[in-house]
């Protein structure tokens, strides 16, 4: 019982923290299953502009999704250090590219504060709220909400577009 | 400390399969009664779920399997024919068996009070035979025990007749004793416990059982051969019981349960009226005999409402099909040989292994390295080859296993639907993967039920139209090309074009019945919601199931076809790929990407003159190719990809058919030849109707592989 409540604390505090231009951003350490090199993504036709296509992870194929693109940054061309987090959620598993990792941080709980408006323009549902290291701010992620619902819709969509093909 | 989980993980798997020989046996005992060796297996398969169960700690398992295992005794004996009555009891003994099992597993809480039902009926069965059969049982009895009565006497009980008992008080048990067959060495004589159980009660009857007894030559003088079932008659309970075999326990197996004789199935009141002298025993037989269902009783007394027990027992019957869905295991059976081929194929390996160190040594038997190597890798493509094929195969499994087990749904089904209706099945032995297998379980079911319920009519309408009136279901797989069909065929009234279409324009999926071909009619009922049923039966006519079917058999890769001719039958055909997940592959490009094109769907590959493209308003371009005129799609703009070429005749066109519909594909490039395996594009990729899949090319990069039925769909619209 002791050692559970014990890594529940842990639970809440590691988060891996990468940079999208110079903004800093953070996911739950435990959704991380691996960072890996940008490695050749195979363009899949027909998906959401920010569904880069689809990579060999050592033999099982993965989705990746351009963060920048997602958050409606403007996307610069990939560099050296622009790397794939390879992260675990509800959905399966998929690469988040970003423009570097920059560490794993210790972010506790308390000192995450709310998620400030950003008016109607962006969405914020994948933004667990603000945290703060230091001097600095960091936004913290919920890796199960990157695919929002619109492309849940998109999916769905697609699907539909199938069935009404096979009549 | 045993790992019971790990046993009961054992027993489980074991009991699963012989419970499946069981039923299969019992089903088809009911056609060839007088299968002796069948009955052989039947009674072993309860034999070993009886004797597993009781070795690991399952008592209920192992005590109820006894009363199915009797009956099937009787059956051996010839003092009991396989009627259909008789068979129904078994078959619902071995669903609770069947429960009891899964409820190992799932460590649920089995009511074994729900056996007492089927017990009842199973002693019913059991009585009836020995009073109508002579006493033939063998009776050896121990020196110094005294045979109080003969088993006809003993099971009809002192209480049915009516008169006290002379022969003790108490409860009846029935007693199983297998002793150690080491007894004597450990200088333990059984008939000093037999002696003691008299002490705790009366011995109603003993048995010896002498059929392990060996010819006498073969005969070890030390060993005990004898078992023993024994009723007592006792106040005491089955903890007293056991006592007495405290020190043999040990080896032995011991079995204890309370007998039910006929009069005490009787429920109390029918015990007190014959106890007053107002009706005869027998009378009372027969009236439990003809009790009704339970559910029934509470219905005429108004306690429950016919539509509520529809509900439950409707729910009773899904748990029914649920069991049917989840009985193919994670493990598969597979057979020896293939598992043999295989590893002489790596034993072949081993020896290109050493082959190849003699090379890199410099030791070439008089050919130059190169030479040495090319030999040593062309060996090496054929064993990969060969490795590969013979892995597969590992896979497959004969459909009979799926087959067999809708001997059981068509016997309920026709039952309960008062139709007569013989089951054919032919190409068991045809091979699928397994995971397609499993997957064409749900569908199948459907197609069954549907033919049963909506195709086939019923004896009286089938007599009117001059046919016979036992129906025909025939359920056929086999292999034709590189795919495998299996049908579902009745001879019913087939399927009604006007209904089908008067349903069609009710839900305004079509405005007009007109400019429709048969086929694109009869292809509706596929479309969700749909259900020309008039009326809706717990079988089948929901509307959910025939959509369903048909999603189930797309994501195989698969596709159901319809033939169908009114009063004569229709035919359900499904065909599914051999094999899903390697497949052979023709590589190509466009642009800078590289897609492969399943080759079971290319027909050609070609480069037309510039006079063979041709545009027409109405169909767009198309391509003569040899007098026929095929649609062109252009690969790059389905997919939205920048090409080298587009013009067809400076590129590559790709000639493919699916379903009958022959499509051009426009490619910048042919690359080659390769098989390749299909990978799924990861469960958070949106799944996109031209692309079926990716594979991982030599040099790590992703190519996507196409849908060819997709695209054809796509381009359609």
């Amino acid at each position: 019982m002791a050692e559970t409540t014990l890594m529940k604390e842990v639970v809440g505090q590691e988060y891996v923290s990468f940079y999208l231009k110079d903004e800093l951003y953070a996911i739950n350490a435990l959704s991380v299953q691996e960072i890996i090199e940008l490695a050749n993504i195979t363009k899949v036709p027909h998906l959401p502009h920010f569904m880069k296509g689809v990579i060999n992870l050592r033999g099982t194929i993965i989705p990746v999704v351009d963060l920048k693109d997602k958050f409606e940054m403007e996307a610069g061309e990939y560099q050296k250090h622009t790397c794939i987090i390879v992260t675990e959620f509800s959905g399966g598993v998929m690469g988040l590219i970003v423009d570097s990792v920059s560490d794993v941080l210790q972010i506790p709980e308390e000192s995450i504060s709310a998620t400030p408006s950003f008016g109607a323009k962006i969405n914020t549902e994948f933004i667990r709220g603000m945290g703060k290291v230091g001097d600095n701010l960091v936004m913290v992620l919920v890796v199960d909400r990157v695919l929002s619902d619109n492309e849940a819709t998109i999916i769905k969509d697609v699907a539909a577009g199938e069935e009404a093909v096979t009549v | 400390m045993i790992d019971f989980k790990k046993l009961h993980e054992i027993f489980v798997e074991e009991a699963a399969e012989k419970l499946v020989e069981l039923e299969d046996g019992l089903l088809q005992l009911e056609k060839s009664p007088d299968d002796k060796e069948l009955l052989n297996v039947i009674f072993r398969a309860a034999h070993t779920i009886k004797g597993s169960s009781a070795s690991i700690g399952l008592p209920d398992i192992s005590r109820f399997t006894h009363h199915m295992e009797e009956v099937l005794d009787l059956m051996r004996q010839e003092k009991l024919a396989p009627a259909k009555e008789t068979i129904n009891v078994l078959l619902e003994a071995n669903d609770l068996i069947k429960e009891m099992v899964e409820g190992v597993t799932s460590e649920a809480v089995f009511d074994f009070g729900r056996c007492e039902n089927s017990i009842n009926n199973i002693r019913a069965i059991i009585d009836q035979s020995v009073i109508a059969g002579t006493e033939a049982v063998e009776q050896v009895t121990p020196p110094d025990i005294v045979l109080p009565s003969t088993r006809k006497e003993s099971t009809r009980g002192p209480e049915a007749s009516g008169e006290s008992s002379p022969e003790g008080t108490g409860d009846l048990y029935k007693i199983l004793f297998v002793p150690d067959p080491d007894m004597f060495k450990r200088g333990i004589d059984p008939s000093v416990i037999i002696d003691d159980l008299k002490d705790i009660g009366t011995i109603v009857d003993i048995k010896a059982c002498t059929d392990n007894v060996p010819v006498l030559s073969e005969l070890n003088h030390e060993n005990l051969y004898l078992r023993w079932d024994i009723f007592l008659k006792t106040e005491k309970n089955e903890h007293d019981i056991k006592k007495a075999f405290e020190f043999v326990e040990d080896g032995s197996e011991i079995i204890i349960f309370p007998v039910t004789a006929p009069g005490r199935d009787m429920s109390p009141i029918g015990k007190m009226l014959v106890d007053e002298g107002i009706v005869k025993a027998e009378d009372v037989d027969v009236a439990l005999r003809e009790q009704k269902r339970l559910g029934e009783i509470l219905v005429e007394q108004g306690k429950v409402a016919s539509s509520d027990l529809e509900k439950v027992l409707k729910k009773q019957r899904n748990k029914k099909a649920d069991s049917l869905k989840n009985s193919i295991s994670s493990t598969i059976r597979v057979d020896i040989a293939k598992l043999d081929h295989l590893i002489n194929i790596v034993g072949e390996m081993v020896i290109i292994h050493s082959m190849f160190q003699q090379t890199i040594q410099g030791n070439s038997n008089g050919r130059s390295t190169p030479e040495r190597l090319d030999i040593i890798f062309s060996q090496l493509q054929r064993i990969g080859k060969n490795i590969q094929e013979s892995a597969m195969s590992l896979r497959m499994l004969p459909v009979g296993e799926v087959f067999q087990r809708f001997t059981r749904l068509v016997r309920e089904l026709a039952e309960s639907k008062n139709k007569d209706i013989e089951l054919i099945i032919t190409g068991e032995e045809t091979e699928l993967d397994k995971g397609v297998l499993e997957k064409i379980t749900d569908p199948l079911v459907h197609l069954i039920r549907n033919a049963m319920d909506h195709g086939i009519e019923t004896p009286e309408e089938r007599a009117s139209k001059g046919k016979p009136q036992k129906g025909t279901l025939h359920l056929s797989a086999y292999q034709m090309g590189d795919s495998v069909y299996i049908e579902v065929e009745d001879d019913g009234k087939g399927l009604n074009k006007d209904k089908i279409l008067e349903k069609a324009i009710s839900k305004g999926i079509i405005s007009s019945p007109s400019g429709l071909t048969d086929d694109q009619i009869y292809n509706m009922i596929f479309l969700p919601g749909f259900s020309t049923a008039d009326k809706v039966s717990d079988i089948s006519g929901r509307g959910v199931g025939m959509d369903v079917v048909k999603k189930n058999i797309d994501m195989l890769n698969g596709k159901v076809y319809i033939r169908t001719k009114t009063d004569v039958g229709t035919t359900m055909s499904i065909k599914l790929p051999l094999t899903l997940a390697i497949i052979d592959g023709l590589k190509v490009l466009v642009g800078d990407d590289i897609f492969i094109i399943p080759i079971t769907s290319v027909l050609e590959s070609l480069r037309p003159p510039k006079d063979n493209v041709k545009t027409f308003a109405e169909k767009g371009e198309v391509i003569n190719v040899r007098g026929e005129f095929i649609p062109l799609i252009r690969l790059h703009e389905e997919l939205g990809l920048t090409p080298w070429k587009t013009n067809p005749w400076e590129a590559i066109v790709v000639l493919v058919s699916h379903d009958n519909k022959k499509r051009c594909i426009l490619v910048d490039e042919l690359v080659g030849e390769q098989q390749v395996v299909i990978k799924n594009l990861g469960t958070a990729t949106p799944k996109i109707p031209e692309i079926s899949g990716g594979t991982i090319l030599g040099d790590g990069k992703v190519a996507l592989v196409l849908d060819v039925p997709g695209i054809i769909e796509t381009s359609l619209n």
